[in-house]
This record gives structure tokens, sequence and C-alpha cells, in this order.
């Protein structure tokens, strides 16, 4: 008797994932004919521009190590627009803490000299703490002052992206004409996993391992525990003696640290220092990468890819089928806008189903 | 000191009017029970869309009907997936932005063939019949006509709330929808117009920004408006002239930013510029009021989708 209830369970749990993931195929699906119809609208061929999108991303072995490269830092945006989502916060200040993230992982790279072995650690820390000091401010300001995270953590975008141009321009500007700031140590720089011309670092390693620290951290610890439950009903959770602003506090600042890790793996692992506007929306690109993976830390995976490999094959889709790179923000939107429609799926699924036990 | 005075009174009026317009527009659709963070993206796409309309009829008022049809197409979206389906109303925003961001890239190299910035196109800088008005007349018609159409819009906005039927229906929505479904309204007709009315206003309010203050589109120009008019309509406790003063006052933020810049005073740039976004969480802090909820009904969708608790 209760084998067999366990093997129900198991089958809607199954039945379940194959519905999420059926959503996600058919947003993934309507807004690349969507996104088609826009490309034929601006005059251009669909099928020359996925083409070519493919081509780049995927065409040879090189391109596939960019893809999986610049999968990274969105992997770790995602996660960390996925555990404040799970907490019911929505932060959309992954930008701004991804480039302080960036701006503490350059200057600790460059200013401190420390033989590798603490040195890389110690850059890599640094950027996560400076993610999470970006991401204080809008906490702390929701929780003492209810402010809407939604605003202070846009406004603290800007406000970074002002600071760091400043940094940049100013008083940590690197030697040469160009803005940025100068190079990092060798100690302080991620090591390659694979031979040139590959390239792909050990920034891929360290983003899987946040994913796993990610699950484990909401699945598998009470802290975790009690942000999902703020998450799923924040009334039910208050009841049960669950400080809801203490965990949406808490789900935010380890928000920020990830946003904050991405830029210092984009830092000591690519781009070796910073240059005036390196990020061009990492951080906003978590949120389709959290969105279509329903905020499951393994799903962000292959989510983060997709958007990675959009943003390697975009260069190739705008020279050879003359669209603007800025297409691939078009099918993200229209990838969200499709995700919404989980609701109207969901409802005649499951009206199919109950009609068919009542027949 | 009377040149500075008229210089930040004309700057406050001329940063302040875009995010006014877009803050009556999003106030409205907040009371009707649909947030709409995407204000920003309702502004970029149609500032890109004045600009479209006005390049391809050489007329500036062809370029605000263009914005208008803009804002609306980009609100009718997020109409559809937060009414009619039923969608998680932050998340629908956040797609209005990239949509909206990625649509005028695209626009931008399809039809001129440009990246970052369109060519120059007729714009309204400034309104010369008022020129005729004695002693005040010089500084009146210095202001764009942007500037007149918004007092129009609030008069109209505050009309709407005060004196009509409708208006008390779309806050009947907002706060309650069951009960005014009970009551024979539809909760869907009267929300869908709500989130319309903010496409128009942000149309207008982007259009202000790329053909009332200056004659081009450019990439980014927008820089965060949209969400200063949400923190407008939160601090103006959704009432019109709240809303308007607190746009203002986020308008004036601007102003002294280009004032200070203007006068060289001895402060980095960058500091200065962050002077309207620092502002904005200051002062959001300092007025956000614990006890208040906002709009009762107010980011809950309802409709068949979604088990309603």
């Amino acid at each position: 008797m209760r084998k067999g209830a366990g093997i129900t369970l198991d089958r809607k749990k199954l039945q379940e994932t194959g519905l999420t993931l059926l959503i996600t195929v058919i947003a993934l699906l309507a807004a690349l004919l969507v996104g088609a119809l826009v490309i034929w609208a601006f005059g251009s061929n669909p099928i020359e521009a996925y083409g070519a999108l493919w081509q780049g991303a995927f065409g040879t072995g090189v391109a596939f190590t960019v893809t999986l490269g610049k999968a990274v830092p969105v992997m770790l945006t995602g996660l960390a627009v996925a555990v404040a989502f799970k907490c019911s916060v929505f932060n959309i200040g992954a930008e701004g803490q991804l480039l302080m993230g960036a701006m503490a992982a350059a200057l600790v790279g460059a200013y401190v000299h420390l033989p590798m072995a603490l040195h890389l650690p110690l850059t890599i820390l640094a950027s996560m703490a400076a993610g999470m000091a970006w991401s204080f401010f809008p906490a702390i300001l929701k929780r003492r002052g209810n402010v809407s995270v939604v605003i202070s953590t846009i406004m603290f975008n800007y406000i970074a992206q002002y600071l760091v141009q400043y940094l940049i321009l100013g008083p940590f500007k690197g030697p040469g004409e160009s803005p940025a700031t100068a190079t990092i140590d060798a100690t302080a720089q991620l090591p390659d996993l694979l031979p040139k011309p590959y390239v792909l670092n050990l920034g891929f390693v360290l983003a899987l391992a946040a994913v796993a620290g990610t699950y484990v951290l909401l699945n598998r610890t009470s802290r975790g525990y009690e942000m999902r439950a703020v998450g799923l009903n924040a009334s039910a959770a208050r009841v049960n003696g669950i400080d809801v602003n203490q965990n949406m506090f808490l789900a935010l600042l380890i928000s920020g640290a990830l946003a904050g890790l991405a830029g210092g793996i984009e830092v000591t692992g690519s781009l070796n220092k910073i240059v005036n506007n390196f990020s061009a929306n990492y951080g906003f690109n978590g949120i389709p990468v959290a969105l279509m993976a329903h905020n499951n830390p393994f799903a962000i995976i292959f989510t983060a890819l997709l958007i990675g490999a959009m943003r390697s094959g975009s260069a190739m889709m705008q020279s050879s089928a003359g669209i603007s790179k800025n297409m691939i923000d078009v099918i993200q939107g229209l990838i969200i806008v499709f995700l919404c429609a989980e609701n109207v799926i969901r409802y005649y699924v499951k009206n199919r189903a109950g009609g068919k036990q009542h027949a | 000191m009377l040149n500075t005075i008229s210089y930040l009174l004309s700057a406050t009026l001329r940063m302040g009017t875009p995010i006014a317009y877009t803050a009556l527009g999003g106030m409205t659709s907040e009371r009707s029970g649909v947030n709409n963070i995407g204000l920003e993206g309702i502004m970029t796409a149609s500032a890109f869309g004045a600009v479209v309309g006005s390049y391809l009829f050489q007329n500036a008022w062809m370029g605000i009907l263009f914005a208008i049809l803009i804002g609306v197409a980009i609100s009718a979206v997020h109409s559809l997936v937060c009414i009619t389906w039923g969608g998680t109303q932050g998340v629908s925003s956040m797609a209005l932005v990239l949509l909206s961001t990625g649509i005028s890239g695209v626009g931008l190299k399809a039809l001129f063939n440009q990246q970052g910035n369109s060519p120059e196109v007729p714009s309204l800088p400034a309104t010369t019949p008022l020129q005729g008005i004695p002693v005040v007349g010089d500084f009146l018609s210095k202001q764009s006509p942007f500037v007149y159409l918004l007092l129009l819009c609030l008069l109209a906005t505050w009309f709407l709330f005060r004196h009509t039927r409708l208006g008390l229906r779309l806050i009947t929505v907002g706060e309650n929808p069951r009960a005014a479904e009970t009551a024979g309204l539809s909760v869907h007709k009267l929300r869908y117009f709500g989130v319309l009315y903010s496409g128009v206003m942000g149309g207008l309010g982007g259009a202000m920004l790329s053909i009332g203050s200056m004659n081009m589109f450019q990439e980014g120009m927008v820089a965060g408006r949209g969400y200063l008019a949400l923190g407008a309509v939160t601090m103006g406790r959704w009432n019109t002239w709240g809303v308007f003063g607190s746009a203002m006052f986020f308008g004036f933020f601007s102003a002294l930013q280009l004032y200070l810049q203007s006068i060289q005073v001895p402060i980095p740039t960058e500091f200065i510029q962050m002077i309207p976004y620092l502002a904005t969480v200051v002062v959001l802090a300092a007025t956000a009021d614990k006890g208040s909820a906002g709009i009762a009904g107010a980011g809950k969708p309802y409709t068949k989708y979604v088990r309603q608790r």
C-alpha cells in the first residue's frame, strides 16, 4: 500500500517535470517563430539569420567553447535572480552587483600581490563580497524602510555604473590610452581548461560548482527551506514562525554575492581588467535564464547555455544576415512573454485530464 | 541669480515632464490593479517610434502619433500577459524592457543603417506662438509644446479619477476585483483601459525625450526615467497631483545635475550624474510608509487561469 502510494507520487512528480519542460519548449519555439516574423518584417531573411546565429554559436569547436564561456556569467546571474525569486524577491540589480564584483576583482587582482594559491581565491572572494555589499543597500532599505526592491536595485545599477566609470577613468586608470584598469597579476588569473585556440577557463567549473551550491542551499538546508516557504506563501510561512523579512534580506544578499561572482569570473577568467561598459547586460540576461529554468538551479545550466549561445552567435548573425545583434534581446523578451502563458497551458492540461477522469 | 532660477525652472520642466507623463500612466495602470514596472520599456520603444514617425513624415506631430501607437502596442502585450493570461506582472514588465530595447536596436539598423543613434529628425523644442505674451513670453515660448500638453493630460487624468464613473470603476477593480465583478463590471475591460492608458502616457513621455528635448534617438537615452516614474507613483501615493509633484521633484534633481555640470563644480562628473538616482533612493526611503500597502488588488492576477486566493 505504502509502496503504491510512493509510485503514484513519483509519477505525479514526473508529470509535473514533463509539463514544466513542455511549457519552456513551447515558449522557446513560439518566441523563435514570432522572432522570425520580426526579422522578416525588418527586411531580413529569418532562416539565414537563425542559421548564422547557430553557426556562430556552434559552428566550430572554438565557437562552442566561446558559447560555453559566454554561458558562465549568465549562469551566475541567472542563479542570482533565481535564489531571490525563490524567496519572492525580484532582484533586477544583478547588473550593478556584477559590476561591483568585477571592480573589486580588478582591484584586488592588480594591487594585491600574493602567491596564486592565495591570490586567486582572495580575488574571487572579493568579487562576491562586493556584489553582496552592493545588494546590502537595497536589502536593508527594504527591511527597514519598506522601499521597493525593484526600484532600489535598478537605481543602484545606475549608481554602480557611474561609480565604476569614475574609478576606471579616474583613480584606478591603468597605463595606456584606453579607459581601463591595470591588468591583473598572473597569480589572479583563472587557468585555462583547454589549450589554445580553445577558450575555456576554470570559471566554467566554478559556475557549475555555484549551481550545485545553490541547489544544496535551497533544497538541503533549513535556511533554504524557509526561503522557499516564504516564496510559496509568505503569510503561511509567517504563521509558522518563519521570519519573512529576514529571509528576504538574506536571499537578496546571496543573490548579490552570486552576481558579484559573475563579475569576478569575467575579470579573472577572460578580461583580466575592466574596460568601460564591458558588461553589456549580463545582469539583465539572468532574468530570462532564471525564468526559463523555472528557478531550478540545474535547469539553469541549460538555459544559460541557450542564452550564451545567442550571445556568442549574435555577432555572426549581424555580419552575415544584416539584422542587428539586438535581435537576441527581442527573442529573450518574447521568451519571457510566452513563458507567462504558463497558467493558460496548465489550465487546459489540467481540465483535459480532469475531463478524462470523469468520463 | 534670476538666470540660475530661470535655468533650473526650465530644466526641471524639461527633465520632469517625461517622468510626469509616464508616472500619470503608471498611476492609472496601478490604480486599476496592474503594476507596470516596464514603463522604461514603453518609453524606450516610443522614443524610437517618435523618431521614426517624425522621420517618415518630416513632421514632429506625426512622431507623437507614432510614439503613442507604439506605446499602446507595447502596453497591449503587457495587458494580454497580465490581464488575460494572469502572468506575473513584474516578469512581464521585464519582457517589455527587453523587447523594447531590442526592437529599437533592430529598427535603428534596419531603418537607418545606424548603430547607437538615429539621424536628426524634426522636433518640437519650443512653443513660438507664446512669444507675444509680455514679461514671461520669452520664458514660456522656450518650453517644448510637450510641457503644455502635459498640463492637458494632467487635468484629464485628474478629471477622470475625480469626476467620472469610469475613474471610480477603475479604482474599484483595482481595490477589489471580485466585488467589482459581482457588481457587474468587466474587470478585464477596465484593466485593459488602465494599462493601455499607461501606454499612451508612456508614449508621450518617450516622445518628449527623443523629439521634445532632443532631435534624435540614442540607445540608452531613457536612462532609468521609467523607473523614476515608478518611484514617483509610489511617492505621490497614487494621487494625480502627488504623482505630478513627485515627478517634478525627480525632474529637479536631474536639472540640478545639469546645472552643476554647467557651472563646472569641482566634483567628478560621474558623482553629479548619480544625483537623480541617489536622490530617488533617499527620497523613497524617507517617504516610504511602512503600514501602507498601496492598491489592494494591484499585482494580483484576476482570471480563470489562476486560482483566486
